[in-house]
């Protein structure tokens, strides 16, 4: 019995892969399709508006100039998001312990995310020089919000039932704090970094982007071939930045996927998919 | 021989006249017991009938059955408590006795305070005003918790197996623990609530909803307790597997020879499963009735058939009938004083 379950698992699964991947990939073919279509009628000069085969003849060109970039990018973009991460989850932490902490530093938490990344990353590496901790910094400004809001909130969303119990049995602080509110805490300490790490792929490359060829990545890339008018090229290293984001936010969800099936068992796991 | 008192009246127990026409016994009860009652008398009812004809299905239970284990558990005097933040007191001047050995079950509408008493007698909560006794005597090494708690629901740590959730209570609190859980100890547990020695290392989320209520029964047990407290535990499970369910509490209780006091909303539940069953008022809560349930055997599917089951459920039904009655009495007396009030601004 175990078997033929196991089998219509798989089959369940595949079909469900395949539903979820089906129209988005017939949306990207449509749209090149029409990107081409729109450039070939239009008969728009490829310095104006470049056609998908220019593009990926630019990004074939460019090819090993755009890895290394993807590599020092996500490279600052991972050192920003553990950053945030231990950041983020201590300054979680000490929300929890008191309301009247949570509510004199909430508000500059929230700063962090309404204070625009465009005019930190200059401040920032006015201080801390043109080199990757400053970029990797800019990625952690932005990326630390998510982190502490959802942990918080993870920290704080107790079931009164189990805080009883912690309770009845004279639970310590610290024992509550570190068997009851840190393990139920991760589904959200995991939803927060699946936020983050596409907000510290962005940070990294605005980050770089000021820094300029102190840091070569996506964003002085960016920068260079946009000055320089290189169209086919800008096109090609943009698209390159949303497909490592992309990746970057499949790869987090499925490991966090991975986390939570081991950590919970089987059916708890269903609960963390969007 | 068996031993009557009448009781003194509560104003509010005056039998209404839309009751009198109903043929129903009417179980005359005892509120505002005295600070220097007997626990004994407690249960010492009488019940008539409109025809006036005594039906005595609550057999008083006489001084002779006092014997020395006899002794309360927890003893509520005139205990207050209010929630700050709240209009009304949830529990105001209230007192009950629970004897040691004795199994509880309290049943009252919906916010009553039957949750509220539960975790005040759990040292949850403490009470404003008043006092709550516990004369239940603490264990040798004074470290291991003497109150199990069965929550409404599982209330389990999913990232845990089994036999990790059991251990959890162990692991709590200020000195480290002396009694720890073997994985066999574990499993005997298990065994005990009616699950799989094998079941030992699975995580919740492996176990049904039934499965998972025995395993936090089990967690209750862990510590060995001399009380259980059960709130409403088998509300989320289906018909079926809470008549197994009330059959292993009831054994475990006779067994662990515990003080068991459980709150429901199943007056079939109650009554199966305890010695005594104790009406509340609506909030704040009074006590409005406690019908003592006899048994001549153990309580097993002929019980729930017996004329002893069916006459204690016939009390309580009666207690809750007048408790409706009550509640469309505090409904009004609530709109009076808040029509008094209005006029008494429009005044001002």
């Amino acid at each position: 019995m175990p078997m033929s379950g196991d089998t219509r698992d798989r089959v369940s699964q595949f079909s469900r892969l395949t539903n979820r991947w089906a129209a988005p990939v017939a949306v990207l073919l449509l749209v090149i399709v029409a990107w081409d279509l729109v450039v070939r009628i239009g008969k728009i000069h490829p310095i104006i508006f470049p056609g998908p085969l220019a593009v990926a003849e630019a990004a074939w060109k460019l090819r090993s100039d755009l890895l290394s970039a993807v590599g020092r990018t996500s490279l600052a973009a991972a050192t920003g998001l553990v950053i945030s991460i231990i950041a983020g989850t201590s300054l979680a932490f000490l929300f929890s312990q008191s309301a009247m902490i949570r509510r004199a530093l909430f508000p500059y938490a929230v700063l962090l995310q309404t204070v625009p990344i465009i005019a930190i990353a200059p401040i920032v590496i006015v201080s801390f020089g043109r080199g990757f901790f400053s970029v990797a910094l800019v990625s952690s400004v932005i990326s630390l919000f998510p982190i502490v809001t959802n942990t918080t909130t993870g920290l704080l969303q107790i079931d009164p039932n189990l805080l009883d119990l912690f309770r009845l049995n004279s639970a310590t602080r610290w024992q509550t704090l570190w068997k009851l509110r840190l393990p139920s805490s991760l589904p959200f300490l995991l939803a927060g970094i699946r936020i983050a790490c596409g907000s510290a792929i962005v940070g990294a490359i605005v980050g770089e982007f000021f820094v300029g060829s102190g840091q070569p990545g996506l964003g002085a890339m960016i920068q260079r071939k946009s000055a320089s008018l290189d169209l086919a090229d800008l096109y090609a290293t943009v698209l390159t930045s949303t497909l490592l984001g992309t990746l970057a936010f499949g790869a987090v969800a499925v490991l966090g996927d991975v986390i939570l099936r081991r950590w919970f068992g089987r059916a708890d796991s269903e609960r963390s998919e969007v | 021989m068996l031993q009557r008192r009448d009781l003194p009246k509560h104003p509010s127990s005056t039998v209404p006249d839309s009751l009198q026409t109903a043929s129903l016994p009417v179980a005359i009860d005892c509120h505002n017991i005295p600070h220097d009652y007997d626990p004994i008398s407690l249960t010492t009812y009488r019940c008539i009938s409109r025809s006036g004809k005594d039906i005595v299905n609550l057999i008083p239970r006489s001084r002779d059955d006092t014997t020395t284990e006899r002794r309360p558990a927890f003893q509520l005097q005139n205990v207050g408590v209010h929630f700050s933040g709240s209009d009304h007191p949830t529990l105001a001047d209230f007192s009950m006795l629970i004897e040691r050995g004795e199994f509880v079950s309290i049943v009252g509408p919906s916010g009553c305070g039957k949750s509220t008493l539960l975790k005040l007698i759990a040292g949850l909560i403490q009470p404003t005003v008043g006092s709550l006794t516990s004369t239940s005597p603490t264990r040798a090494d004074g470290s291991i918790n003497r109150i199990g708690f069965v929550f409404q629901h599982p209330t389990l740590l999913p990232w845990r197996t089994a036999a990790e959730n059991l251990r959890l209570p162990m692991e709590l609190g200020k000195s480290t623990r002396s009694v720890q859980l073997s994985e066999a100890d574990c499993s005997d547990l298990l065994e005990q609530v009616g699950l799989q020695r094998s079941d030992v290392r699975k995580r919740p989320s492996e176990l049904s909803g039934g499965m998972q209520m025995r395993l936090s029964l089990a967690r209750a047990l862990a510590t060995g307790p001399d009380v259980l407290l059960l709130d409403e535990p088998f509300a989320a499970v289906d018909d079926l597997l809470r008549l197994r369910l009330q059959e292993d509490v009831r054994r475990l209780h006779e067994q662990r020879n515990l003080t068991t006091i459980l709150v429901t909303h199943n007056l079939h539940e109650a009554v199966f499963l305890s010695d005594r069953v104790i009406v509340l008022s609506p909030a704040p809560a009074r006590i409005l009735s406690t019908v003592a349930v006899q048994a001549a055997g153990p309580r097993n599917a002929d019980f729930r058939e017996s004329q002893h089951c069916f006459a204690a459920l016939k009390s309580v039904s009666a207690a809750l009938f007048r408790q409706s009655l009550e509640l469309d009495r505090v409904r009004d007396i609530r709109s009076a004083q808040s029509q008094m009030a209005a006029s008494a601004k429009e005044q001002l």
